[in-house]
């Protein structure tokens, strides 16, 4: 039987694969953000998963106007990352694993939630730059990745609490899997932060310190917290944080911090940063 | 059209408004009556079954399409709910014939109606602004109505041979629908109030005692009678109430208000108007209870909250569906800049590359002279205005910094000292005291 073993939750600003991709990690400006990453890259390499989960959001790349998925899942073989407009990343491809993403929307979808099956899609930022974080410079990913994209740039996003219940049915899924899989699951995007308008800049440390309590240890709270209050509290862009719900929702009803980690800023953003394994013994 | 008999009539939208229209003409309307309601395209059968019904039992023409109720009709009368007015319009514009008198009777801001005239004028169309300034029932097709617009002539002459009861608002078109959206802060408000107070004072027990001190207070109101109308009209109309609400709640905030009082009461209207009660007794505190009732029986309140509760977040434009349809076209020329190829070709001739997509001349001149705000003003999404950012070599941060008025290095100093804080910057009003 597959199961999730733990949850990683961490920020993906286009700018932290930047500074990766041109070797600008040990400068003053960037140093306090990668300093914070170094445990979890010890930690994630004693873990050794098979398949890692990805739930991230498209930012106009694989997906345009043209079709909005509220819930899209990557079942191809290989993702390659895209030009997201400053040209593509220099880094791996990214394999995929079609039998466990396959099985994921069979499951997912005949309980009840509608998921879009994606063959062919293109990965920007928002997944590759967990993965740097995570898994360093490498000429190879460690493990294939199920990409798991949910819309947060067509205002309205599902609700915190349709992707905490679609994280348990994710849970369910992985663990009806027959192949012997250790499944690490990624929440990731904001923290608070705001890329538009006059009110760009915004940052909300107390709201971020309050959303990374109650995602460890009151998750239910955290997916009640209603759309307007991340708009106006966290920015525009900030609603992103209702894909960690997803990642909480796939693990057990109570979790262990491994390891925190914060800082402001990385270009526009707050960065958030939290690896939770499950409680022995908690449903 | 001085006469009945020249009057080849259309209505857009075929609810309360175009139905009592055509009950108080009687045996005295036009020939032609046309009607085209959304309702016939709607997904499930027995809504659409309704509406032809609708029409057969008042001896209408209904129309499968738009385009055959517009045909060959010379006035038309708009009455579809506040929140599609400049859709009807829009769809209008297509297909509407040179010269014909379109009256927009709709419940909107002055400056949806500004928008619609534009659609229509530009089709050549002459657009009239009307203002419904009482209930239909029992007036029906005599209800005061004001007019207003540079059509006001001939639309007064077309509205007395329909029998009805036209005022001139002088001034250019949005001049009557002020007066409308003005009011309706009081007359739909205090419906909102009315309602909040009664079920609060049900609940408590306590409204028998507070109706009869309100009563002694403002003596010849008949609260209870009242209430009891009020509730029903929030009861039957709610969902168009509080659309019309919203569009008050535009109105105020175009003239600098905040329009705390109008939103809320959008919301009442909505959430007990979405309830779909039926209303059996005319007693206050059945219609009450009955709303009680299903208020608890009602799911949890939906996270998404009321649709226009994120409006007075300052300096922040919400990407949701209103300005996702409107920044389609630029959006998706903003998507074709993912290649490097286009980048070259925009680069060498932004003009000419911009004539491939369908963007408005606002949304032109927002990308020409690069005005990052405007262009989200105007529909523009910010994941997809920064490729453009990215082909003119900037980052997300300098992008950023663009927006606030900030230099690229006071925006980079403000965000190493923690960013913008979030006291003082969570509304609009404690923007505008500083």
């Amino acid at each position: 039987m597959a199961e999730i073993v733990a949850g990683v939750a961490s920020s993906h600003v286009p700018a932290i694969g930047v500074a990766m991709d041109q070797g600008k990690t040990h400068e003053a400006y960037w140093e306090p953000l990668f300093r914070g990453f170094e445990r979890s890259r010890q930690w994630m390499a004693a873990l050794q998963p098979d398949v890692a989960i990805v739930v991230y959001n498209d930012h106009a790349t694989a997906f345009s106007l043209e079709v909005i998925p509220t819930f899209a899942l990557g079942c191809a073989a290989e993702f390659f990352p895209a030009d997201e407009g400053w040209g593509r990343r220099p880094v791996p491809s990214v394999t995929g694993h079609p039998e466990l993403a396959w099985h994921l929307a069979q499951s997912l979808i005949l309980d009840e939630f509608d998921i879009t099956i994606v063959n062919r899609m293109e990965v920007d930022h928002g997944l590759t730059v967990p993965l740097s974080l995570l898994f360093g410079k490498t000429p190879r990913w460690p493990c294939p990745v199920i990409p798991l994209c949910v819309n947060v740039v067509q205002y309205p996003p599902p609700t915190g609490h349709r992707c905490f219940m679609l994280g348990r049915a994710i849970r369910k899924a992985v663990e009806r899997f027959a192949a012997d899989l250790r499944v690490v699951i990624f929440g990731t995007g904001g923290m608070s932060h705001q890329l538009q308008g006059q009110r760009a800049g915004l940052i909300n440390r107390e709201f971020d310190t309050r959303f990374l309590d109650m995602l460890v240890d009151d998750p239910r709270a955290a997916a009640a917290i209603p759309h307007v209050e991340y708009l106006r509290e966290a920015g525009s862009e900030g609603i992103e944080l209702v894909m960690w719900l997803v990642m909480r929702g796939a693990l057990a009803e109570q979790v262990r911090e491994v390891h925190r980690h914060y800082h402001v800023p990385a270009s526009n953003t707050a960065v958030g940063h939290l690896i939770l394994e499950n409680r022995a013994n908690s449903p | 059209m001085t006469t009945r008999q020249d009057i080849r009539l259309a209505f857009l939208g075929f609810g309360e408004a175009a139905g009592a229209f055509v009950q108080g003409w009687g045996e005295l309307r036009p020939t032609q009556v046309r009607a085209y309601d959304i309702k016939v395209d709607h997904e499930s059968a027995p809504v659409r079954q309704r509406k032809w019904q609708d029409y057969e039992r008042l001896q209408v023409s209904g129309c499968a399409t738009l385009i055959q109720a517009l045909a060959g009709s010379n006035v038309v009368f708009s009455v579809v709910t506040a929140d599609q007015a400049l859709v009807a319009a829009h769809r209008a514009a297509s297909s509407i014939e040179p010269g014909t008198l379109f009256l927009d009777c709709n419940s909107c801001a002055p400056d949806t109606k500004r928008k619609a005239a534009e659609l229509i004028e530009g089709a050549g169309g002459r657009y009239v602004d009307v203002a419904i300034m009482a209930p239909v029932y029992p007036a029906l097709h005599r209800v005061p109505m004001l007019i207003s617009g540079p059509h006001t002539g001939v639309a007064a002459e077309a509205l007395a041979a329909l029998d009805m009861r036209a005022e001139i608002a002088p001034g250019p078109v949005g001049a009557a629908s002020s007066i409308k959206m003005v009011r309706s802060i009081a007359v739909k408000g205090l419906e909102a109030l009315v309602a909040e107070c009664v079920l609060a004072g049900r609940r408590a027990g306590v409204d028998g005692p507070v109706l009869d001190s309100l009563e002694a207070s403002f003596p010849g109101f008949r609260w209870k009678e009242r209430a009891g109308y009020m509730l029903e009209r929030v009861m039957v109309h709610g969902v168009r109430r509080a659309a019309e609400m919203r569009e008050v709640a535009l109105t105020v905030e175009q003239l600098g208000l905040c329009p705390s009082m109008s939103r809320a009461a959008a919301q009442w209207q909505q959430s007990i108007g979405e309830l779909a009660v039926p209303v059996a007794q005319a007693d206050y505190r059945a219609r009450a209870d009955a709303v009680l009732r299903a208020l608890s029986a009602a799911p949890e309140p939906r996270t998404a909250g009321a649709r226009d509760d994120y409006h007075d977040i300052p300096g922040t434009y919400v990407f949701d569906a209103e300005q996702s349809r409107r920044g389609y076209p630029l959006n998706m020329f903003c998507m074709s800049l993912n290649r490097e190829s286009n980048r070259a070709a925009f680069r060498a001739d932004e003009s000419a590359y911009l004539a491939q997509y369908a963007l408005s001349d606002e949304q032109k001149a927002a990308v020409l002279g690069r005005d990052w705000n405007e262009m989200l003003r105007v529909g523009g999404n910010i994941y997809y205005t920064a490729k453009l950012a990215a082909t003119d070599g900037l980052t997300f941060q300098d992008l950023a910094a663009k927006m606030t008025g900030l230099s690229r290095e006071d925006y980079r100093k403000m965000m190493l000292e923690g960013g913008r804080p979030i006291a003082g910057n969570r509304s609009k009003l404690e923007w505008e005291r500083g």
